[in-house]
């Protein structure tokens, strides 16, 4: 019997698949396996390929690895000694580090940008714009409290001599009556970051801003898309909502049929917070309801207006405030209202806790 | 016998020979300067002149326009920018269409510089003192003030001089509101240096 036990990697190694370890090396996918099948072929040769030591198989029917930075090195040097190109070891050495410390340093950077999502107030709408504050814009930077540093790197963007066009009020960032200082959009971060590396005379405050150059779009884009609104994304929403109600209001349990005095029902979907002053709810099930469009002009005309700022407490209040209005004074009106109340008041219990979490964004119309 | 090619050698120079050593330093006697200074500019002026690289996207292939702005960018080369999220996403909000030049005659613009051809332009609509400030945000050349040592009482000086031309209520265009609101934007942008 094989006693011998499967080593599991470490969380510390790193593991490179072949598609990467083929583009570190610069040679074709195809290239790398006829290396590996040559390397497997003959244990007794000078150019072997240990499981565990070099690699570890992830299917191994298949003949798939995923490589060690051992394996990866001695194919490295199989193709230095046999491909015949120039400085080749130097190059893959450096690429292949390069390489880890880029995503290791992407990584802390997306850790930062996640940590900023959940910290209160810390991100404004305008214009379908994310803008960040000051205080957050340091933390991603990694400036710590040093914001002469990142005035620096404003003016140096402002004034320089380097042929970019100044940052844009209103588009890099944006300076708003209640903060004391800017808050800048991705592309404004993108703008410091190039600033920072031509005045910051430290290699790791340019590797580090160099990535977040590299990264800050996409990092960004994750923790505000909540924010933006998508009109598609939203529309789905809702059609999912409308869906799960099974076209009823779900006050009144009214529906679209043939009969006379339903023909022309329609179902509105109502956002029990508001979708501009409680962005991130906007795509929850839970704070859409359907009901019928009637009672949704009537809630909001109660609000005074579409444009006024609404919530399921509003929402509440006008289920008990209004039952004639909204559940008729016939029979089982009464049995309609505690089960919308019912209703409205579980979906309460289910938004609290990101409420709790996130206070409302504001939002600036431009 | 070979033929001489006389062609060839007339156009030869013949470098900084004793005899032309001897030369130079009559000459710096003479002049009272220093002979290294004069070898240097004669080396300078013997080197082969390198082709003039084209600075303005209009001298350019929209390939050499890409590719400065992928430089512009961080990137080595468009296809690495084109192959970037963020470049993508920065593209998508554009809203612009990436087949066309002017698409990429505008990233230039914003990325790399600003094109030599584009200024000092006649008057007309947009345009402000040389600049067509629809398609260059350089509000320092547009209000005429020294990027370096401008205060913000000359900016708003700068500013208030244009407005006088431009600001709703004192010109009948009413296309002139949108070069003053560019204008007004413009102040903002570089005004925001001295407010920390």
């Amino acid at each position: 019997m094989n006693t011998k036990k499967k080593q599991i990697p470490s969380k510390k190694e790193h593991l490179i698949s072949t598609d990467v370890l083929a583009d570190i090396l610069r040679i074709k996918e195809d290239r790398l396996i006829e290396i590996c099948d040559f390397f497997d072929s003959d244990p007794d040769d000078d150019w072997t390929l240990e499981e565990d030591k070099h690699f570890i198989f992830t299917n191994k029917s298949a003949g798939i690895r995923l490589f060690k930075e051992a394996g990866a090195l001695e194919i490295a040097k199989y193709v230095e000694q046999n491909d015949d190109k120039k400085s080749l070891w130097r190059q893959i050495v450096k690429k292949f580090f390069d390489l880890r410390h880029k995503k290791y340093v992407n990584s802390l950077i997306m850790e930062r940008v996640c940590e900023i999502g959940s910290i209160k107030g810390s991100i404004v709408v305008s214009g379908g714009r994310p803008y960040i504050t000051t205080k957050e814009t340091r933390f991603i930077l990694r400036l710590h409290t040093r914001q002469d540093i990142l005035n620096k790197a404003f003016d140096h963007e402002q004034r320089g001599e380097h042929g970019r066009s100044p940052m844009r009020n209103n588009y890099h960032f944006i300076s708003l009556p209640d903060d004391e200082k800017r808050r800048y959009s991705p592309e404004g971060i993108k703008r410091l970051s190039i600033g920072l590396q031509a005045i910051c005379k430290s290699r790791s405050t340019k590797s580090w801003n160099s990535a977040v150059q590299d990264s800050i779009f996409r990092s960004l884009k994750e923790v505000t898309k909540q924010y933006i609104l998508d009109d598609s994304r939203l529309q789905r929403t809702v059609n999912l909502a409308k869906s799960k109600a099974n076209k009823c209001c779900e006050l009144t349990g009214r529906k679209k049929t043939k009969a006379k005095a339903n023909k022309y029902f329609q179902l509105a979907a109502h956002h029990l917070y508001d979708k501009n002053n409680y962005p991130f709810l906007q795509y929850e099930l839970n704070n859409i309801i359907a009901i019928d469009s009637i009672l949704h002009k009537d809630f909001h005309a109660w609000m005074k207006g579409f444009d006024k700022s609404c919530t399921a407490e509003d929402f509440l209040e006008s289920l008990q405030m209004q039952p004639d209005e909204i559940f008729g004074k016939g029979e089982g009106s009464s049995s309609l209202q505690v089960s919308a109340i019912a209703n409205v008041k579980r979906r309460i219990q289910f938004l609290r806790p990101a409420l709790d979490a996130m206070e409302p964004v504001q939002k600036i119309t431009d | 016998m070979p033929k001489k090619s006389k062609k060839s050698s007339a156009l030869t120079p013949r470098g900084i020979d004793a005899e032309v050593n001897k030369r130079i330093q009559e000459f710096c006697e003479k002049n009272n300067c220093q002979s290294e200074e004069v070898i240097d500019l004669i080396k300078f002026a013997l080197e082969p002149a390198l082709p003039k690289e084209p600075t303005d996207p209009d001298e350019m292939t929209v390939a050499q326009i890409k590719n400065k702005v992928a430089k512009a960018w961080g990137k080595t080369n468009y296809l690495q920018l084109s192959k970037d999220p963020d470049w993508n996403i920065y593209h998508k909000k554009t809203g612009l269409n990436g087949r066309l030049r002017e698409t990429w005659t505008s990233y230039f613009r914003e990325w790399v510089g600003f094109p030599n051809n584009e200024r000092n332009l006649k008057p007309a609509y947009g345009v402000v003192n040389g600049i067509d400030i629809f398609k260059n945000f350089r509000p320092w050349e547009v209000f005429e003030v020294n990027r370096k040592t401008a205060t913000k009482d000359q900016i708003q000086a700068a500013f208030r001089k244009l407005s006088m031309k431009y600001h709703p209520d004192k010109t009948p265009n009413p296309k002139d509101r949108d070069v003053f609101e560019k204008l007004v934007e413009m102040r903002d942008s570089i005004i925001a240096v001295f407010e920390s």
